[in-house]
């Protein structure tokens, strides 16, 4: 009898350890994440940086033991900015590796891949790319959470600040933006607001963000010399255009972007050119303001090569939120437990941005935009978050 | 037309053009003398700029020493791709050869990701400055007047050493006819091994030009080896005054195609042309159509 009932407590206790080990990537000491990323190709000089930012914050959390005794373990593959390799990455993490959830990463195109890839694997959540893609958000996707403002909130929000920072007014505008997922929506947006201040359209062309050809599109511009331009492209073809600019000696009286000229590797390529006539949205506060000391300090133990910046910070920023779900959803994590707990967030501070913000309505964290300008061969903050309205 | 638009494509278009039919000429350099189509050609420029960048730019020389001292070791880095890749087994089919460059062309790559993708784009100093000349309401740079006229030096003094100097005869015998030219006391590996050596320098000065205009990165060289080959078909694979016709020819044709078409449409505009030009004169603008007695 007693031999029986050693056998039934042997089987219960199998049993519960497959119960509570029942969520993908989760085991008694650890929770697996995975992420595809740029780490190399043209724009992984900017966008490691989010991974490497992520990997840091998680490695202190793990130094402090952990959430609810919990490593989190990031595994990272390279895409280099191809959306198929994104696909691919994907495919091995939720199938092969069994993750958690696909966690961070940067790049729209590479983001829309990984979007299309997990309407197959509906459960598996995807948090926090760094990507402007409204599909992203809309429809709302139970798993899928974002916290940068998509591009067209983001030109939303900055334009019309622009403008009013200008004076005289501008009467002309240009929009040169990359020709991938999305792009309708922000030149839209950005028409849009050139409509409502009455500036004309002079100038509107899309470019290739896989090719390093900036300079006819500059030969182009200049010869329609808007007042304004805005430009939304990734941070080196940005500096391309930018340094293009100064070769033709020419420049617009003001100009504007995305979220990706706010990288210190674009600025410290093109700060001679971009000095004054540069407003750009920032998620962040810069690698610079004593807020980010804990992020830039945590960045310094597991990469001490890599400079801190804005998307080191953002990456703290991604890593700090996830934490936090993970800490709100308890030790017995499920998926399902970790939407919940995102969801609840409301006003979460992260000391580096603006409060964060879920509900079950909104999947989208950062409501506001920090206007960056550029004074000494520095970014500087120019003002108060702006609002990003949808 | 605006006039410092057209000033500005025509600058852009030589620009381009010059390049182009400077990395062509390294192509037909070896395809003549040895019927190999160096695929590897782009990348092995781009090497050579991470070879400036990551150790020569670290000697206590001028820009112009470390420029020299690249370029010395990327012409010996071609005379071993030779000796190490090409020597083996020569008597190989030329599609074999051809195959083998296709492989340096990957494995170039590859290391190049391995080593220095994360961190990429990279900053390149200019070896003209970062001034601008204005001419009326039109302005170039000085590091796009520095390519043009280095460009223009190179393809002359290249047009002169393959005409006028003992080694260029060589040259010259062994591309029309390897086996006559060692029968006549003509060292035909040391000649394609001279010819690699060329062909190492031309890539990496096309590169040391480039990398400051676009940074540098692992794929810089990627929208000049296809066009530098199609300056090389357009002007009749086997004439060095061809592939510079041809280059400067693409140059300005995609030039003028992106302010008077679209810009989008230049790519398919200049591979039409090529297309035309090899319907009609099947030799390329400079070549003959060459027959092989069987």
């Amino acid at each position: 009898m007693r031999h029986v009932t050693f056998l039934a407590a042997t089987f219960a206790a199998a049993l519960y350890a497959t119960a509570t080990s029942a969520a993908p990537g989760v085991t008694d000491d650890k929770i697996v994440i995975g992420g595809t990323n740029a780490m190399t190709g043209p724009v992984a000089a900017v966008c490691s940086a989010v991974t490497h930012g992520a990997q840091a914050w998680f490695h202190k959390v793990n130094e402090a033991g952990g959430v609810h005794g919990r490593m989190i373990d990031y595994v990272v593959l390279d895409d280099a900015y191809s959306a198929q390799r994104a696909v691919g990455n994907t495919r091995r993490l939720v199938q092969q590796d069994d993750v958690f959830a696909m966690f961070g990463g940067c790049g729209t195109a590479t983001a829309a891949g990984v979007l299309s890839f997990l309407k197959s694997q509906p459960d598996v959540p995807y948090l926090f790319p760094y990507a402007g893609l409204r599909e992203l958000l809309e429809p709302l996707k139970p798993g899928v959470f974002a916290l940068m403002p998509l591009y067209d909130q983001q030109l939303v929000a900055i334009l019309p600040y622009v403008i009013e920072q200008m004076d005289p007014k501008p009467k002309t505008g240009a929009i040169l933006s990359n020709n991938i997922a999305g792009v309708e929506a922000w030149r839209e947006a950005s028409k849009k607001t050139f409509d409502e201040y009455g500036i004309e359209l002079v100038y509107d062309d899309l470019m290739e963000v896989t090719s390093p050809e900036r300079a006819a599109f500059v030969v182009q511009m200049k010869a329609k010399n808007p007042d304004l331009a805005v430009i939304a492209d990734a941070a080196p073809g940005g500096a391309r255009i930018y340094q293009e600019m100064k070769r033709q000696g020419w420049k617009p009286k003001m100009s504007t972007g995305i979220g990706t000229f706010t990288a210190e590797q674009f600025l410290s390529q093109v700060s001679d050119v971009a000095e004054g006539i540069l407003i750009a949205p920032g998620f962040v506060v810069p690698p610079t303001d004593p807020a980010a000391a804990a992020c830039n300090a945590a960045l310094k133990v597991t990469n001490p090569d890599i400079e801190p910046n804005h998307f080191s910070v953002f990456g703290c920023l991604t890593a700090a939120v996830l934490v936090e779900a993970f800490d709100r959803a308890g030790r017995d994590l499920t998926r399902e437990k970790l939407i919940a707990a995102l969801e609840s967030m409301d006003g979460f501070e992260t000391g580096i941005s603006g409060p964060v913000t879920f509900s079950s309505e909104s999947h989208l964290g950062l409501d506001s935009v920090i206007p960056f300008g550029v004074k000494d061969g520095n970014f500087v903050v120019l003002g108060s978050p702006i609002k990003a309205a949808n | 037309m605006d006039t410092s638009l057209l000033s500005a494509a025509i600058v852009g278009g030589v620009l381009n053009g010059s390049l182009y039919a400077l990395l062509g000429l390294a192509i037909v350099l070896i395809f003549r003398t040895t019927t190999v189509a160096n695929f590897a050609q782009g990348e092995m420029a781009m090497f050579s700029v991470f070879i400036l960048i990551m150790f020569a730019d670290s000697l206590p020389l001028p820009l112009w020493g470390q420029w020299f001292v690249t370029v010395l070791v990327s012409a010996v880095a071609g005379a071993l791709v030779y000796i190490v890749l090409l020597r083996p087994n020569p008597q190989a089919e030329h599609l074999n050869l051809t195959v083998r460059t296709l492989g340096l062309y990957t494995l170039i790559y590859a290391v190049s990701v391995y080593f220095w993708g994360a961190n990429e784009p990279y900053t390149v100093p200019s070896l003209f400055g970062d001034g601008t000349i204005a001419i009326g309401g039109f302005h170039i740079s000085y590091d796009q007047l520095g390519t043009i006229l280095v460009t223009v030096v190179l393809g002359a003094l290249f047009l002169l050493f393959f005409q006028l100097t003992q080694l260029g005869l060589a040259m010259r015998a062994v591309a029309i006819n390897p086996e006559v030219a060692g029968l006549l006391g003509v060292n035909v590996a040391k000649i394609t091994l001279m010819v690699w050596f060329i062909a190492g320098a031309i890539g990496a000065v096309v590169g040391l030009l480039v990398a400051p205009v676009s940074f540098l990165d692992t794929l810089l060289m990627r929208p000049y080896i296809l066009k530098a080959f199609t300056a090389a078909i357009l002007g009749g694979l086997y004439s060095f005054p061809g592939v510079i016709a041809g280059g400067l020819v693409l140059g300005l044709a995609e030039s003028f195609a992106s302010i008077w078409i679209s810009i989008h449409l230049r790519e398919p505009f200049t591979f039409a042309i090529l297309l035309i030009a090899l319907l009609l004169r099947p030799g390329g603008l400079f070549g003959r159509v060459h027959k092989v007695r069987v």
